[in-house]
């Protein structure tokens, strides 16, 4: 055997060595690459640590539909926020027929929108308008300058799946999963475990969700590590919402001028639990009678409803929708 | 099992190699059968059902084999060959042959129900292959005739799903050989190295070429107008995908089995860099379009009487070689086309004219031309039916208009034009510059001299723990989307 054979030996033996140590690293990996929430799968953080512990109320399925838009009393228009028809639900109960539009599906509430609605046939004479607070400015003010949008939706009727009460804790074997994630999981899950200084260097690193201590945190949450809080980076990015957004929520008023409209801001996630905001926006908003101030009922609300956010999403949890529809309904019915 | 997928990775390939080099030591024969059964399992797992196919066929090959070697017996070879060709046809071109029964006659009433039959996978590799022994057999080539070695050579599991179509005499007598049975570590590595190169080339070019190509042509009706650049960006996202796919799938094949001491056939030779059609079919799938030379067009006649008589044959050898990818209209005119093209490249270098543009700077053109009618091609090869051909066309002949990019993206929004703009840098980058697999020692070796100021420990090494972290890499990116084009044929 020649010395470049033996050393040809050796670089295959330490390949070998590597991929046999890599075998279970990656089978074992794979378990900890399911995610069901958006904020754990784009922070790589287990289920089991930030999902949450205490059953939500359970939702009849059958309740769960968006009506055609011919037949909708009140027509809903909103982002992942509102595409779950959960909210609406409350709605739905009292009664009220809701069709259900997403941002994507209509674009922008442009100059000629009104036209349009007619045109698609829908008879109500309530919308409700929803935008989460991190996307409200840039959503509203891309509407306000708008002349023409796309044509609505003929097939508005379509049914939605319940959030599971209670997720599944334990790691599950995901095939299509990328090891690294899985790798990634577990390492974040083991760091946060020895020093809490952890957060730090996540959120320096992470692109996707943020994580922070949250003072009394179990208080809000039930998840098992529910001292801690994840948030979603973008956040971060955004200034508080403003007066100009007020103004281009009255430009949208006027083009809707013969319908009923309730602006429903949903707070981020941060903005309840964990970054400090004034929230006049919200007082701005309820003082002229143009939507609920759930800033200030969140606020209130988040030590009576646990994990009113999912601990493991950006989104509401069942309870939190609920409290959502209900806070809409009460708008309804005083203004 | 896609050799790209965890489970063969991680559990299937590591456990035959181990087994089947500790079974070697002990016995060559146990290890040879171990790997035929290991090669059935690999095929099982894609469907269960089609195992006992797979078995039959080479069972009943094999005695037909024994037989048609020892009595050179004409008829038993044609009957044999009617068996093949009976059973590939109803699998694959049954319900082709309904479809087009029930179309031609345009009757509901009488029409032919379509048989509930699923095409098993490999067919038409295992079949082909099988027919090259039996005519190898009736003239005499068939050497080594160990059942073993026979069951290994169809089912070997590197090639038996998407070829390259093997040889028996290429294959066979590698299975007899001790040293095959040994841990050859220069052959290892060089596997490792193939192997990793053809799951670069399949997961970071093939698959979001194919996201490209596939948000493109599934978008084409009958009533769309493609404008010039949606149209050559979905043309060219097809013909880089097909080729990274394809060339990446058998540069894996050829890695693993060079893991078992095993040199797979050359399948591809940077086809697209021939600067003629014909140049492109000595290129592009080797291993089939020899088997086309041998098997067909050579018996049909070849060139040995006449040029009109050539023609024809060419044009019934690549229709045949169309029909041979899918049961469908459109690969039969790729193969039309392709005839037509090999025909019209033949006859023009029988000119006295072409012998003027032999010169080296012509090449570019002829390259550029070669490159265009492939692209051409292709298209017929992608299309779902007849209605997209001409919307396409029209396209890439700038018959709708040349309208920007930016005003009108003929791909999904999530797919961005940039990301494609760079793919299709680096394919070209590879075309131009990149080594085929069957070349890669030489100039691993060439490499080695060039930086020979580097201690040899070092590089090799180095290498290794690379080429693991690059292995990695790629396989950490294996997502959602992972076709493998040549599954189907």
């Amino acid at each position: 055997m020649t010395l470049t054979s033996k050393l040809i030996k050796k670089a295959c033996l330490i390949f070998g060595v590597l991929f046999f140590i890599a075998i279970p690293l990656v089978w074992s990996s794979l378990f900890f690459t399911t995610y069901q929430g958006d904020l754990t799968r784009i922070g790589k953080w287990l289920e089991s640590d930030f999902g949450w512990q205490e059953a939500q109320p359970t939702i009849k399925p059958e309740l769960l539909v968006s009506s055609s838009i011919e037949d909708a009393d009140v027509l809903a228009i909103g982002d992942s926020f509102s595409e779950n028809l959960h909210w609406q639900i409350v709605l739905t109960q009292h009664q009220l027929k809701v069709t259900t539009l997403t941002w994507s599906q209509i674009g922008d509430i442009c100059e000629d929108f009104p036209d349009k609605l007619r045109d698609s046939g829908f008879k109500g004479n309530t919308i409700i308008i929803e935008s989460i607070e991190r996307i409200a400015d840039r959503q509203l003010k891309s509407s306000a300058n708008c002349k023409t949008g796309i044509s609505i939706p003929q097939n508005t009727h379509r049914i939605s799946k319940p959030i599971p009460a209670l997720i599944n804790p334990s790691p599950q074997f995901n095939i299509q999963g990328q090891f690294i994630a899985g790798l990634e999981t577990m390492l974040h899950s083991a760091a946060i475990r020895l020093s809490s200084s952890y957060t730090a260097i996540h959120n320096y690193r992470s692109k996707g969700s943020h994580i922070y201590p949250i003072q009394n945190g179990c208080e809000y949450f039930s998840n098992q590590l529910c001292q801690y809080g994840l948030f979603f980076h973008e956040d971060y990015e955004q200034p508080e919402l403003s007066s100009q957004t007020l103004a281009n929520l009255e430009i949208i008023n006027q083009r809707l001028k013969a319908y009923k409209v309730i602006w429903v801001i949903v707070p981020n996630k941060s903005s309840i639990y964990q970054r400090e905001i004034s929230g006049q926006f919200w007082v701005d908003l309820n003082n002229q009678k143009m939507g609920p101030n759930l800033y200030n009922s969140m606020q209130k609300e988040k030590l009576a409803i646990k994990d009113m956010y999912a601990p493991n999403d950006t989104h509401l949890s069942t309870s939190g929708y609920l409290f959502l529809g209900h806070q809409i309904q009460d708008w309804t019915d005083h203004f | 099992m896609l050799f790209n997928s965890y489970e063969f990775l991680f559990a299937y390939l590591p456990i035959v190699f181990v087994v089947f080099f500790a079974l070697a030591k002990k016995n060559n024969s146990t290890a040879a059968g171990f790997l035929g059964l290991a090669s059935l399992i690999f095929y099982g797992w894609f469907n269960p059902n089609s195992v006992p196919l797979l078995l039959a066929s080479i069972s009943i090959n094999y005695l037909l084999g024994i037989k048609i070697s020892e009595h050179k017996s004409k008829p038993v070879l044609i009957l044999s060959l009617i068996f093949n060709l009976a059973v590939l046809s109803f699998f694959k071109y049954a319900n082709f042959f309904i479809g087009n029964i029930n179309q031609l006659f345009s009757s509901t009433e009488h029409a032919i129900t379509p048989l509930d039959i699923a095409l098993p996978i490999g067919i038409s590799f295992f079949t082909f292959t099988q027919i090259a022994f039996l005519v190898d057999c009736y003239q005499g080539k068939v050497k080594e005739k160990n059942f073993v070695h026979y069951l290994l050579f169809v089912t070997y599991f590197p090639h038996l799903i998407a070829g390259p179509v093997l040889h028996h005499a290429q294959m066979m007598p590698q299975f007899a050989k001790k040293e095959t049975y040994q841990l050859n570590y220069e052959k290892i590595s060089l596997g490792v190295i193939i192997f990793t190169m053809g799951l670069a080339k399949k997961i970071l070019l093939a698959n979001p070429f194919g996201e490209y190509a596939d948000s493109f042509f599934n978008g084409i009706t009958a009533l769309s107008t493609p404008s010039f650049a949606n149209a050559w960006l979905g043309t060219l996202a097809y013909t880089f995908q097909i080729y990274f796919d394809f060339s990446g799938y058998t540069d894996m094949a050829i890695g693993i089995s060079l893991l078992f001491g095993i040199a797979l056939p050359i399948n591809f030779n940077a086809p697209y860099r021939s600067t003629n059609i014909i140049e492109f079919w000595r290129r592009w799938h080797i291993s089939l379009s020899t088997f086309l030379k041998d098997y067909l067009y050579i018996p049909l006649g070849g060139n040995q009487y006449g040029t009109t008589r050539r023609h024809i044959n060419l044009m019934i050898t690549m229709l045949l070689g169309g029909l041979w990818h899918g049961a469908n209209w459109t690969f039969v005119l790729w193969g039309f086309a392709h005839g037509a093209l090999l025909s019209i490249n033949h006859a023009w270098q029988n000119t006295s004219i072409s012998q003027h543009f032999t010169k080296r700077w012509f090449k570019p053109a002829f390259w550029l031309i070669t490159f265009i009618l492939i692209c051409f091609t292709w298209v017929l090869f992608r299309v779902e039916n007849f209605s997209q051909i001409t919307p396409v066309y029209q396209g890439l002949l700038g018959m709708n208009g040349f309208t920007h990019l930016k005003l009108e993206w003929g791909f999904a929004p999530h797919l961005k034009a940039s990301q494609l703009y760079n793919l299709l840098g680096a394919a070209l980058m590879i075309i131009y510059l990149g080594k085929p697999s069957h070349q890669i020692q030489e100039y691993l070796n060439q490499l080695h001299q060039r930086i020979n100021f580097l201690p040899v420990k070092l590089k090799l090494y180095g290498l290794s723990i690379g080429l693991f972290l690059f292995m990695m890499y790629c396989i950490n990116q294996v997502g959602s989307y992972n076709p493998f084009l040549y599954f189907q044929f």
